[in-house]
């Protein structure tokens, strides 16, 4: 049971900035997603909360007690490393009791909680293996087991189940879930994931070069991202952006570019205007986001965005079609009973619910006021 | 199938010639001086056990005489035994020196370089050098450790002039000059533990005593096996620094295994006898490095 609340924090590494003024209030029994392209300083946040390394500057509550200076054993966290860590000259059951034998608990009960958790994990029959003699797989599920069996207050977790076949995945997605309801406890999660962080979040933190781009429950960061980059980042397939210039033209808002001339319907204008602030002159430079999955098929004679269709591929439950626009590329999602084919000319409708415009910064103007 | 045995014979048959030629060809150099100065002399020395007299008078066949002698030996069984006396001294101070450095050095950041190079320096000295500047830090009434004792209003010692000190001194010096080599050793295996490791113990609650115990040790086994072994074989062999400051005394008190030999084979013209000793020297070192590979690969 535990809160954790980040300030500030600044990691510098020489002249690399890892992770950069971050600031971030984790609730007790929160299930915090990190998120972020490779590089953005997931792992070394972890690690600052853990203890493993410094922090440059800012500070970090547990509890609401400092901890910038309390080693790691103090902290009541447990850790699941990106490359495991497991021990290499001992076996899966002592790996996995290590802490506990740190913790100096009596021998019978470790083996009692060891053998709880390896079921858990489905690794029963590899408890008196050593790590070299299991799959990446299950040395994944050993580093799990490890921090699980701790039942600490906060758990850093640094993409545990990225080396899971999917049904795995989904089973051990489900087996973290409950174990959150279970012990009641803080987690961290870092991942690469979308699903994962989509399903598994209560909110999910995305993470740039070190800098918190947005903070927030997923649906909520998917639907209303704050830039470009965040829209980009959450959604698979991802979403299409096109470039082009804002113009007024017989009292309407329209966005211009080779690809298309799309009059604004009056709410979305008048969406446009409330949230101007006198920024979006005439021929602003922005460029609009539409999801894959946020388009209308329509009749190609008299749309407003046409596309010839260069690849329909076919994922099961859906079809992904790509189109050639001039001077642009759109992937849209339809359903399976789709029967374009390579070479047709269809027409497109957005959905304008979902849309979003961003200036030219990337800077999301909708849903968000970047000067505020 | 579609090629015969044979022709499968025949082509495997290139086939490792090509696989192993090479490596055949790089090995060639060394194993010719292998054969100059190991295998030669291996036999040689086999056939002076069986022999008596030496460099002045003639060579005469006397079966096992000589190895028999050695068992009767007095004086043979004190130098083996001194032997085990100091390689027992030595051994673990110098592992324990060596991986206190090794710990040390690991966590330094600053003036790494000249601090590695100035522990490994008296392992670069030449015996003869190190064995006099010894003179220096064990003379009675100069030397260094008398000094401190003096300082301390301790009494003072004559190092080599005791036959209780005489041994542990010589230890001294052999500890003196060995670290540096096992410091860099241990070092260097330190350095390539992976430090997550670390991490995460850290995280499991072990404190540093416990991170040692519990996996710097155990992780660096590969190491301890070559150190133990390579320690117990060259430490068998002492002789310079016993021949350069004590020459075996006081009375015998460090009179080593090979001292012994020597003296035999060269000062009381006695090389069979010599010969036979050192075979019975090989042979122990043998068992005991045999013996600690067993015990410490049985431990995994
Ligand atoms: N010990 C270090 N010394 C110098 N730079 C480091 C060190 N550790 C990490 N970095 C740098 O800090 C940045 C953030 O690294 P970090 O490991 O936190 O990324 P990450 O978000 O976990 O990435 P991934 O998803 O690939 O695991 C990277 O640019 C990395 O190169
Ligand atoms: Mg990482």
């Amino acid at each position: 049971m535990a809160n954790v609340e980040i300030l500030e924090v600044t990691k510098k590494y020489k002249e690399v900035t890892a992770v950069d003024n971050v600031s971030l209030n984790i609730e007790d029994q929160e299930f915090l997603v990190l998120l972020g392209p490779s590089g953005c300083g997931k792992s070394t946040l972890l690690k600052m909360i853990a203890g493993l390394e410094e922090i440059t500057r800012g500070e970090i509550y547990i509890n609401g007690k400092l901890v910038n200076y309390t080693p790691p054993k103090d902290r009541d966290v447990a850790m699941v490393f990106q490359n495991y860590a497991l021990y290499p000259h001992m076996t899966v059951k002592d790996n996995i009791g290590f802490s506990l034998k740190m913790g100096r608990v009596h021998k019978g009960e470790i083996g009692k909680q060891v053998e709880d958790v390896a079921k858990i994990l489905q690794l029963d029959t590899f408890l008196e293996r050593r790590p070299e003699q299991l799959s990446g797989g299950q040395r994944q599920r050993v580093a799990l087991g490890r921090a699980i069996v701790r039942k600490p207050a906060v758990f850093l977790m640094d993409e545990p189940l990225s080396n899971l076949d999917a049904k795995l995945r989904i089973q051990m997605r489900e087996e973290l879930l409950r174990l959150h309801d279970r012990l009641q406890a803080t987690i961290i999660y870092v991942t690469h994931d979308q699903i994962e962080a989509m399903t598994m979040g209560s909110r999910i933190v995305l993470l740039r070069d070190g800098v918190v781009q947005q903070i927030g429950p997923p649906q909520d960061v998917y639907d209303h991202p704050v830039n470009a980059f965040v829209a980009g980042f959450l959604g698979s397939p991802s979403i299409n952006f096109f470039e082009g210039q804002l113009v007024r033209r017989d009292g309407t808002w329209v966005f211009a570019s080779p690809a298309m001339q799309l009059a604004f319907p009056a709410e979305v204008g008048a969406k446009v205007d409330a949230v101007n602030h006198g920024r979006l002159g005439e021929s602003t430079p922005v460029s609009i986001g539409v999801r894959p999955e946020n388009f209308q098929v329509v009749d190609g004679q008299n749309a407003r965005m046409k596309g010839e269709i260069s690849l329909v591929e076919f994922v099961g439950s859906d079809k992904y079609v790509y189109l050639d626009m001039p001077s642009a590329h759109c992937l849209i999602r339809t359903s399976p009973w789709f029967h374009g084919k390579k070479g047709d000319t269809i027409g497109l409708e957005p959905d304008w619910e979902h849309f979003q415009l961003f200036d030219a910064e990337g800077r999301s103007v909708f849903w968000w006021n970047p000067e505020a | 199938m579609q090629y015969s045995e044979s022709e499968h014979k025949r082509l495997a048959r290139a086939y490792r010639f090509k696989k192993y030629g090479v490596a055949y060809l790089f090995l060639s150099p060394n194993l010719l001086f292998f054969f100059i100065f190991l295998v030669i002399p291996f036999f040689w020395v086999l056939w002076l056990t069986f022999n008596s007299g030496g460099i002045l008078t003639p060579t005469k066949f006397v079966g096992l005489q000589n190895w028999s002698r050695v068992l009767q030996d007095p004086t043979a069984w004190r130098s083996l035994l001194n032997t085990l006396y100091y390689m027992a001294i030595a051994i673990p101070t110098v592992f324990a020196i060596g991986m206190g450095l090794a710990l040390l050095l690991k966590r330094t950041t600053k003036f790494v370089t000249p601090i590695r190079a100035m522990i490994y320096f008296p392992t670069l000295a030449p015996i003869v050098v190190g064995a006099l500047l010894w003179i220096f830090v064990v003379h009675p009434d100069f030397g260094l450790f008398n000094t401190m004792l003096r300082l301390l209003g301790l009494p003072i010692v004559n190092w080599l002039g005791n036959p209780a000190t005489a041994l542990p001194t010589i230890a001294s010096l052999e500890v003196w000059r060995g670290s540096g080599y096992w410091t860099v050793l241990f070092l260097a295996a330190l350095l390539a533990l992976p430090t997550e490791l670390f991490d995460a113990a850290k995280i499991d609650g072990a404190g540093a005593i416990r991170r040692f115990w519990h996996l710097t040790l155990p992780l660096l086994r590969p190491t301890w096996l070559f150190a133990i072994v390579m320690a117990t074989i060259w430490n068998f062999q002492l002789f310079d620094s016993v021949y350069i400051l004590t020459d075996g005394g006081p009375n015998y008190s460090t009179a080593t295994a090979v001292w012994y030999i020597y003296k035999n084979t060269f000062q009381f013209d006695k090389p069979g006898y010599g010969a036979a000793m050192s075979f019975f020297l090989l042979i122990i070192t043998l068992v005991l490095a045999v013996v600690e590979l067993r015990l410490m690969r049985k431990k995994a």
